[in-house]
C-alpha cells in the first residue's frame, strides 16, 4: 500500500517537471523606441513606469512581457481584465511597447464581483474592503472586520515601489478561540491581541519572486484551558516563489518570543502546483504541500490544515493541527460546452503532532465533485461537494468564485 | 444674539430653497429669423433637405445649443428614434436587461467618465440641463451610453472611404469620399445634420452627425484635416469596453489634430476600444490608421487610398475576426474606379465613386450591393484644399442617389453665418437599371419575405438569367419552404456567376442543403464539394463552410422556417 502511494508521488513529481513549450515572439532583441502607457486615468504614469523592467533604448527580451504583467498585476491597482502589454513593430526594426492598464473604481474592479464577494463576506460575518489606489500613487489601503465568534479588525496597505518591489503592511486585532480534531476531546486555545507585519517582495523575473517579512504579535494566550499567558512572538522570514513550469512556494520563518514564556523555533513550508492540459480543454491540477516546525512550538503557532483551506483535505474541517504536514491533491477539470467544467478531486494528507490529544491522527483522504461555471469576471463560480473517505465527517460543501482556477 | 442667529438660519434656508442650483447659467433664448433658429451666435437652418447647425462657445453652451437648435424643434420624432436605439442596446428579457443596466450603471458609465475628457462630459451636461430634465445626471449617463453603444454592443456596420490626391485628381487637390453604412441607424439618419463647431479650445470642425452625439464618425477641421472611420472587426482579445468610446476619440482627434501626425499621436495615445480603419487626410496626403484596442499601424499609398471593413496591413490582419462584409468586392470596385477616373477625379466624380453600384456593362447588370449598398445612410465628400464639404440629403436609405449640396466650411468658420451653397450635384439619373438596382437593394434591406418577393419578381422578369436578385429570390424561397423554386434560382446564380465569390459559396451551401432535403444526395454532395473549393478573397464566418463540411459527412435538411439540421437527427 505504501509502495503504491510512493509511486503516485513519483508520478506527480514527474508530471510537475515536464517542461511546457515556450512561444517566442519575433520582436526579441529589437530596440525599444517608444513606451506608451495608456488607460491610467488616476495613476501617475511614473508609478507604472518605475515598475517596468525596460526603458526606451533597451533591447526587448521576451521575458519582459511576463515580468511586466506580473509586476503590474501584483500592484493590484488596475483591472486585470484590461491589462495588456503589446509590442508593435516600427520601421527600422525598432518596436513600440504599449502598456495598457485601466484604473478601476476605487471600491471594485467589477461591480458583479464586488456584489458576489461582499455577499460571501457577509455570509461569513465579516467585511473587508480594499481602496484601490485612491491617490494615484500606487498605494492601496484596506480595512476589514469580522463580528462572528472570533471577532477581528484589520487595517492594511500595499505600496508599489520600483523595479518590482512592493511593500505591504498590516495591523490586525483579533480574539480567537480554536478547536482541533478530535472534536470529542479537542486540543484548543484562546488568543487575543495584535498581529503587525511588514513585508517586502520583488518580482525579479517573470517567473521568480522573493521577499522578506517581519511580524510581531503580542497576545494573551490560553492553551488547552490553562490560564492566560503573555506571548509576544517576533518572526522574521523570507519567501520564494517560482511560477513556471510549476508553481513552487517556499517560506522560512524564525520566531522568537520576546515575552520569554515560549520557546523560539524555526519553520519552513513549501508548496508545488502543476497544471497539466490533458486535451479537449480538460485540465489536471496536481499539488503537493508540506511544512515543518519543531514539536515544541506552542499550539496557537502550530500549523492548521484541512477543509477547503489553503492546504486542503476537502471533506474535513480545517482542524488538523500539528508541526509537520504533507498533503497531495489532484483535481480533474472536465470541460463541457458553454464554459462549464465538471470537477472531480481527491486530497490525501496527514498531520503529525506530539500533542497528547492527537494520537489518532493518520493519513486522511477526502474526495468530491464540483461544478464550475465561467463568469464575465475571468474566473468561474464553483460549487463543490466533498466527503471525508477516512472519517465520519458528513458532506462538506463550498461555493464561491475561484480566483485560482 | 440668539435672535440674530435664528434669523440668519432662516435666510440661509430660504436661499437654499429658492436659489436654483444652476443659477449661474442663463436661460438660452431661441429666436427664429428668416428660417434660421438662433441661440446667441449659434444657429440651425436648412438648405433644402439638408439640416445645418453652428455651435459655438463653452462645452456646456455647445451641448445646450445642440438641444435647443437641433433636437427641440423636432422633439417627438427624435425621441422616437432615441427610444429605438435605446431598445437596441437594452434588448433581451427581464434578467438580461437588468444585468445590462447593472453593468451600464456600475461598470461602463463610471469607466467612460474616467476615460473621457471632461470637456465632452461638460457638453453632455449642457445638453442634459437644456432639456429641463429634473435628473440631468441620469440623462448624462444615458447620453453617454448612447454615444458608446457601438463600443458596448460591438455593433458593426459596413462603411467605405477613399482619398485621392496628387496625380489621381484634377489639379492635384485632395478629395475624400465617404459612405456610412449602417442600416440600424436608418431612422435616425433621416435627422442627420451638418454640424459646424467653434469650440473654446482646439480647431473649428464640421461633421455630419446625429442629435445628442458628442462623438463623430467623420469630419474635417479648419486645418483641412479630414477623418473618416470604417469598422474592421478585430478578434475579441483585441477589443475592450475599457477605453474611450471610439466616436469620442475621433472627435478629440479632429478637434485637436492640426496635422496627420498630430491625429496619429492622439489616436496612438488613446486607450481604444474596437477595431477600426481610420482615414486621416490633409491637403497633401492621406493615410489609413488600422487600429484595434491594443494595436495600431499606419497604411500609406501613393495618391489614392481606400478602405472598407477589413484590415489590409499584414500586422493587423493577424488580428482580424473572420466575418464577411463584402470588403474585398468593394475594394476591387475602388481599384477599378481608380483606373477609370485616374488623373481627372474631382468632386463630381467622387460622388460617382460613392454611388458605385457595380458593373452595369453588357446589358446584364449584377445588381450587387457595392460601394453604395442597401445599408448606406450617409454620403459625403471633403475637399481639404478648399475646406469644402458636400453632403447628400436627406440621410437614410439610398441617400447617395440624392443630390449633394456643397458648403464652404472655410467661409462659414470665417463669418459664423448660415451659408449659401457653393453648388449642388444633382441626384442620380433614374434610368431603368438604376431603378431596378434600387428595388433590389430595397428588397435586400427588407425584413419581410413577402415584400422581397414582390420587389424582386418584376426585376427577375426583366433580367431572368443572372444577378444578385436571383440569389435573394433563391434564399427567400428556401426560407419560406418553397425549396424547388429556391433551388432553381440558386442554380441560375451558380451557372451565370456573381462578382463576389461569397455568394457562390452561399449558393452552393444552400443548394446542397436543398437537394439533401429533396433526397438528392449525389447532387447535394457535388454542391458541398464545389462550395468548399471556392477561393474566397476575404475571411468569412465559418457557418457556410461548416454547412458544406458537415453536409459532406451527413445529409442535411431544411425545415419550413429555413433552419438547417442533420437529416438523421430528425
Amino acid at each position: 500500500m505504501r509502495n503504491c502511494f510512493c509511486s503516485k508521488i513519483v508520478f506527480l513529481l514527474l508530471a510537475f517537471f515536464l517542461t511546457a513549450s515556450a512561444s517566442l515572439a519575433s520582436v526579441d532583441g529589437a530596440r525599444i523606441k517608444e513606451i506608451i502607457i495608456l488607460g491610467n486615468t488616476r495613476t501617475n504614469k511614473e508609478v507604472i513606469r518605475r515598475q517596468l523592467p525596460f526603458v526606451e533604448g533597451d533591447y526587448w527580451r521576451n521575458e519582459f512581457e511576463d515580468l511586466t504583467y506580473s509586476r503590474i498585476q501584483d500592484m493590484n491597482c488596475f483591472d486585470p481584465m484590461t491589462l495588456r502589454i503589446t509590442t508593435e513593430p516600427l520601421s527600422g526594426g525598432e518596436i513600440r511597447v504599449v502598456v495598457r492598464v485601466s484604473d478601476p473604481h476605487i471600491l471594485y474592479f467589477d461591480p458583479l464581483e464586488f456584489l458576489l464577494f461582499k455577499l460571501q463576506d457577509l455570509l461569513h460575518q465579516s467585511y473587508s474592503q480594499i481602496f484601490y489606489n485612491p491617490f494615484g500613487t500606487g498605494l492601496n489601503l484596506s480595512a476589514g472586520g469580522g463580528w462572528g465568534a472570533n471577532p477581528w479588525f484589520s487595517l492594511g496597505f500595499k505600496q508599489s515601489l520600483q523595479d518590482g518591489w512592493l511593500l505591504r503592511g498590516k495591523l490586525q486585532w483579533f480574539d480567537t478561540t480554536r478547536r482541533f480534531y478530535p472534536f470529542n476531546d479537542p486540543p484548543q486555545y484562546h488568543s487575543s491581541g495584535f498581529s503587525t507585519s511588514i513585508s517586502f517582495n520583488r518580482h525579479a523575473t517573470g517567473v521568480w519572486q522573493y521577499g522578506g517579512l517581519l511580524n510581531y504579535s503580542p497576545v494573551r494566550v490560553a492553551l488547552d484551558g490553562a490560564g492566560e499567558v503573555e506571548q509576544a512572538y517576533l518572526s522574521i522570514g523570507s519567501d520564494f516563489r517560482w511560477l513556471k513550469p510549476v508553481e513552487f512556494n517556499l517560506a522560512f520563518r524564525y520566531s522568537l518570543d520576546l515575552a520569554g514564556n515560549f520557546p523560539s523555533y524555526p519553520s519552513v513550508t513549501a508548496g508545488l502546483t502543476r497544471s497539466l492540459s490533458v486535451g479537449g480543454g480538460n485540465q489536471l491540477l496536481s499539488s503537493l504541500y508540506g511544512g515543518y516546525m519543531p514539536p515544541f512550538a506552542p499550539l496557537n503557532r502550530l500549523y492548521a490544515i484541512g477543509g477547503f483551506g489553503h492546504v486542503p483535505i476537502r471533506g474535513f474541517s480545517q482542524s488538523f493541527t500539528g508541526h509537520i504536514y504533507f498533503v497531495t491533491s489532484l483535481e480533474y477539470r472536465h470541460s463541457l460546452p458553454g464554459n462549464i467544467w465538471l470537477l472531480a478531486f481527491v486530497d490525501r494528507g496527514r498531520m503529525w503532532s506530539e500533542h497528547d490529544k492527537t494520537s489518532d491522527y493518520d493519513w486522511e483522504i477526502g474526495a468530491g465533485l464540483g461544478l464550475a461555471v465561467d463568469t464575465p469576471l475571468g474566473y468561474p463560480f464553483r460549487v463543490d461537494f466533498a466527503y471525508g473517505l477516512t472519517g465520519e465527517t458528513g458532506l462538506a460543501w463550498r461555493m464561491g468564485l475561484d480566483l485560482n482556477f | 444674539m440668539p435672535k440674530i442667529r435664528e434669523t440668519a438660519r432662516v435666510i440661509l434656508a430660504l436661499l437654499l430653497i429658492f436659489v436654483p442650483l444652476n443659477a449661474g447659467e442663463p436661460e438660452m433664448t431661441v429666436r427664429e429669423e428668416d428660417g434660421v433658429l438662433w441661440a446667441g451666435e449659434a444657429w440651425s437652418t436648412r438648405l433644402g433637405d439638408l439640416r445645418l447647425a453652428f455651435f459655438t462657445g463653452s462645452p456646456e453652451e455647445i451641448g445646450a445649443q445642440m438641444y435647443h437648435l437641433v433636437v427641440e424643434p423636432e422633439f417627438d420624432e427624435m425621441m422616437g428614434c432615441f427610444t429605438f436605439i435605446q431598445e437596441q442596446g437594452l434588448s433581451g428579457g427581464f434578467f438580461e436587461r437588468t444585468f445590462k443596466n447593472f453593468y451600464a450603471n456600475y461598470k461602463f458609465i463610471p469607466a467612460f467618465k474616467r476615460f473621457i475628457s471632461k470637456e465632452y462630459l461638460r457638453e453632455l451636461e449642457g445638453f442634459a440641463r437644456a432639456t429641463g430634465d429634473p435628473r440631468p445626471g441620469r440623462l448624462v449617463n444615458e447620453l453617454l451610453m448612447s454615444n458608446a453603444w457601438q463600443d458596448v454592443g460591438l455593433v458593426y456596420g459596413g462603411c467605405s472611404f477613399f482619398a485621392a490626391w496628387g496625380e489621381a485628381t484634377a489639379g492635384g487637390e485632395m478629395i475624400v469620399g465617404r459612405n456610412l453604412d449602417y442600416a440600424g441607424l436608418g431612422r435616425l439618419a433621416e435627422y442627420q445634420s451638418v454640424n459646424f463647431y467653434q469650440p473654446e479650445t482646439g480647431y473649428q470642425f464640421v461633421t455630419v452627425n446625429y442629435p445628442s452625439m458628442v462623438g463623430i464618425m467623420h469630419g474635417m477641421n479648419e486645418k483641412g484635416v479630414v477623418i473618416a472611420k470604417a469598422y474592421s472587426v478585430a478578434v475579441p482579445e483585441e477589443a475592450t469596453v475599457d477605453g474611450v468610446p471610439f466616436t469620442i476619440m475621433l472627435r478629440q482627434a479632429l478637434q485637436y489634430g492640426g496635422s496627420i501626425d498630430e491625429v496619429i499621436e492622439i489616436i496612438k495615445n488613446t486607450p481604444r476600444t474596437v477595431g477600426l480603419n481610420i482615414l486621416v487626410a490633409d491637403a497633401d496626403e492621406a493615410v489609413v490608421l488600422e487600429v484595434s484596442a491594443h494595436r495600431m499601424t499606419v497604411r500609406r499609398e501613393e495618391d489614392f487610398i481606400y478602405g472598407a471593413n477589413r484590415f489590409l496591413s499584414p500586422y493587423l490582419q493577424e488580428n482580424q475576426q473572420a466575418g464577411w462584409m463584402s470588403s474585398a468586392f468593394r475594394e476591387s470596385r475602388f481599384e477599378r474606379l481608380k483606373q477609370v477616373f485616374w488623373g481627372e477625379l474631382d468632386t463630381e466624380q467622387a460622388v460617382t465613386v460613392l454611388r458605385d453600384k457595380g458593373e452595369f456593362a453588357g446589358g446584364c447588370p449584377s445588381f450587387m450591393p457595392s460601394i453604395q449598398n442597401q445599408s448606406t445612410i450617409s454620403s459625403m465628400v471633403f475637399n481639404p484644399d478648399r475646406l469644402e464639404i458636400w453632403v447628400s440629403a436627406p440621410g437614410g436609405f439610398l441617400t447617395t442617389d440624392q443630390s449633394f449640396t456643397g458648403i464652404s466650411a472655410g467661409e462659414l468658420w470665417r463669418t459664423g453665418q448660415p451659408p449659401i451653397p457653393i453648388g449642388v450635384i444633382p441626384p442620380t439619373e433614374h434610368t431603368g437599371e438604376i431603378k431596378d438596382w434600387q428595388q433590389v437593394m430595397t428588397a435586400a434591406g427588407s425584413a419581410s419575405d413577402q415584400q422581397k418577393k414582390e420587389l424582386l419578381t418584376p426585376v427577375m422578369k426583366r433580367y431572368p438569367t443572372a444577378g444578385y436578385h436571383l440569389f435573394l429570390l433563391g434564399m427567400v424561397h428556401l426560407r419560406s419552404g418553397e425549396i424547388r423554386a429556391g433551388l432553381e434560382f440558386l442554380d441560375l446564380v451558380i451557372r451565370t456567376g456573381l462578382p463576389d465569390p461569397y455568394y457562390l459559396l452561399s449558393a452552393h451551401a444552400w443548394l446542397g442543403t436543398g437537394y439533401d432535403t429533396l433526397g438528392q444526395r449525389e447532387r447535394a454532395l457535388a454542391h458541398y464539394r464545389t462550395g468548399l473549393k471556392i477561393k474566397l478573397p476575404e475571411m468569412v464566418d465559418p457557418t457556410l463552410l461548416q454547412i458544406c463540411r458537415v453536409g459532406l459527412e451527413h445529409p442535411l435538411k431544411l425545415d419550413e422556417n429555413g433552419r438547417v439540421s442533420r437529416a438523421a437527427d430528425r
